[in-house]
């Protein structure tokens, strides 16, 4: 048994969740040493105190004796990361990855689903001329706005993993294809607008895409030009110019505060990309910003001016329904529906309560799965 | 004749679907001098009960070596959760019944020489024994189908015929 596995899974699960020593043993009703001995890997504590403890913290028994991984091919720019705490949220996010990772290659490769990574051989490409191919391959229309991102990346073969966690300035990730992915990690923490999420996927698909020797855990800061390029790509892959364009002429007879509107709601970005790209085309001056802002309070009765990046407000907002990813779910149907795996596992991969997970697969019996 | 001589151990699955349908069962199993435990991660997954009513339920938690855990918690490729690999190991090594409505678990304990037993035997088991009527049997088990949406037709017709052999 690896004591120092243990207590350094214990040590940083309680500073992730900002306690002490203090308030975990205390409230675990162990002494002080005894905790201490824990953590540091000096004693090999019964499992009645691993469960007090794992009380406490609201966390997982199964957790403290997971082994770490070391992700090889991983594009995680933390320059921005001072503090121990937000390090250990960093390797708490890795943890739960490649739990996640695992189980998913798990799923697949017991339902025999083959799909396969296609992108592999797109580069040296400019970003607009890249996302116009992207589009290509995924049979999207010019002037198609894209519904459903996380489905639609997933036809590549890209998974994507979502977590929650408030770590400053940190919208996602990605892990390269070497270390099973591609993998595009979002952040969903609750100030961070769907709008953001769906532009951080398109963000990390054009890193994936272009900057494949950047995928170094060794290299943590933000190199400007690939995170410009990466915006470019995702931008253009969202919203093309064409289609951008065509959309504004529909609605050329409205208010200009309402066209911009228009135009978010279609291609689900914030009205920031929109300012952006009507910037780009030289449509507007830069002092559009500030425009809209005071046009829209007077407008709309919303201050806008308040909220900065990264946790803007987004007018007329998008719905946690306009992201749904759902893959991990389907394979874990198909997997449960087979009886390749128990029902408390479908609950562990999909970290739902036992009870929840039961409701789930009852629910899934009311319409038929139309598998191909 | 079903027989019952070893201690059972329960998943966390069928202790849930048997606190709903019927604590009852519980009790019966106890009046027949079946000896039930389950394991103290098993038990962690099972919000509905608390403590206190296990052990007025005469049901024991019986604590997992940290070795156990371990071992249990670093298995990538498993059709089983981490509580459904203690409680086979459990069974395996102290020689229980390791009892499951999940046939993907059961199965797994069979390939591996441990022995297992339905929710839908327990049942017939304490109708055996006398502790409950044919009808009631009945009535446990289409309680025990409502709940658990993996017991099916073919598996109805098998618990029929058993009951009135």
């Amino acid at each position: 048994m690896n004591t120092f596995l243990l207590g350094g899974n214990i040590k940083r699960m309680r500073k992730v969740r900002g306690f002490n020593q203090q308030d975990v043993y205390a409230a675990s009703a162990i002494s002080r040493q005894a905790y201490s001995n824990i953590e540091n890997g000096k004693s090999e504590p019964k499992t009645s105190t691993l469960i007090k403890i794992a009380q406490v913290l609201d966390a997982d028994i199964k957790d403290f004796f997971v082994e770490p991984v070391k992700f090889h091919s991983i594009r995680f720019r933390t320059n921005k990361i001072k503090t121990q705490k937000d390090k250990m949220k960093k390797e708490e996010i890795l943890t739960n990855l490649s739990f996640w990772l695992n189980n998913y290659n798990y799923m697949k490769e017991i339902i025999n689903d083959k799909q396969v990574y296609y992108l592999r051989n797109f580069n040296n490409l400019i970003p607009n001329e890249l996302a116009k191919k992207v589009r290509k391959k995924l049979k999207l229309d010019n002037d198609e706005p894209i519904y459903d991102i996380c489905n639609l990346v997933n036809k590549l073969g890209i998974k994507i993993f979502l977590f929650n966690c408030d770590l400053d300035k940190c919208f996602g990730f990605s892990i390269g294809k070497d270390d099973e992915g591609p993998v595009i990690a979002v952040n969903t923490f609750k100030d961070i607008s769907i709008e953001r999420q769906i532009f951080t996927i398109a963000h990390e698909l054009g890193h994936l895409l272009m900057h494949k020797n950047s995928y170094k855990p060794e290299l943590i800061e933000e190199q400007v030009n690939e995170e410009k390029e990466a915006d470019q790509f995702a931008a253009h892959f969202i919203m093309p110019n064409e289609c951008f364009k065509k959309e504004l002429r529909k609605v050329s007879g409205l208010h200009w505060i309402d066209q911009i509107l228009h135009i978010k709601r279609i291609y689900k970005v914030s009205y920031q990309t929109v300012l952006r790209r009507l910037i780009d085309l030289n449509l507007v001056d830069r002092n559009i910003y500030r425009d809209f802002a005071v046009q829209f309070k007077k407008q709309y009765h919303k201050d806008l001016k308040k909220h900065f990046e990264p946790y803007s407000v987004e007018p007329e907002g998008m719905l946690k329904s306009d992201f749904v990813n759902d893959r991990l779910n389907k394979l874990v149907r198909i997997a449960y529906e087979k009886e390749l795996i128990t029902l408390n596992r479908a609950s562990e991969i999909l970290n739902l309560p036992l009870i929840e997970m039961n409701e789930l697969t009852s629910s899934w019996n009311e319409i038929k799965y139309a598998a191909n | 004749m079903l027989q019952i001589d070893k201690s059972l151990i329960f998943d966390a699955n069928i202790l849930i679907d048997f606190y709903r349908i019927s604590k009852e069962i519980f009790k019966f199993l106890y009046d027949l001098s079946v000896i039930m435990k389950v394991s103290d991660v098993t038990f962690l997954k099972v919000e509905q009960i608390n403590e206190s009513e296990l052990e007025n339920l005469h049901i024991e938690i019986i604590e997992s070596p940290a070795k156990m855990l371990f071992e249990s918690a670093n298995r990538i490729k498993s059709s089983l959760a981490f509580d459904d690999y203690v409680s086979f190991l459990h069974a395996k090594e102290n020689n229980f019944i390791l009892s499951t409505n999940d046939k993907t678990l059961k199965t797994y304990a069979q390939s591996q020489n441990v022995d297992s037993l339905w929710g839908l035997e327990i049942i017939l088991f304490i109708e055996i024994n006398n502790k409950i009527s044919k009808e009631k049997a009945i009535k446990l088990f289409e309680k025990l189908k409502k709940v658990n949406n993996r017991i099916t037709d073919d598996i109805e017709k098998e618990f029929l015929k058993i009951l009135f052999e």
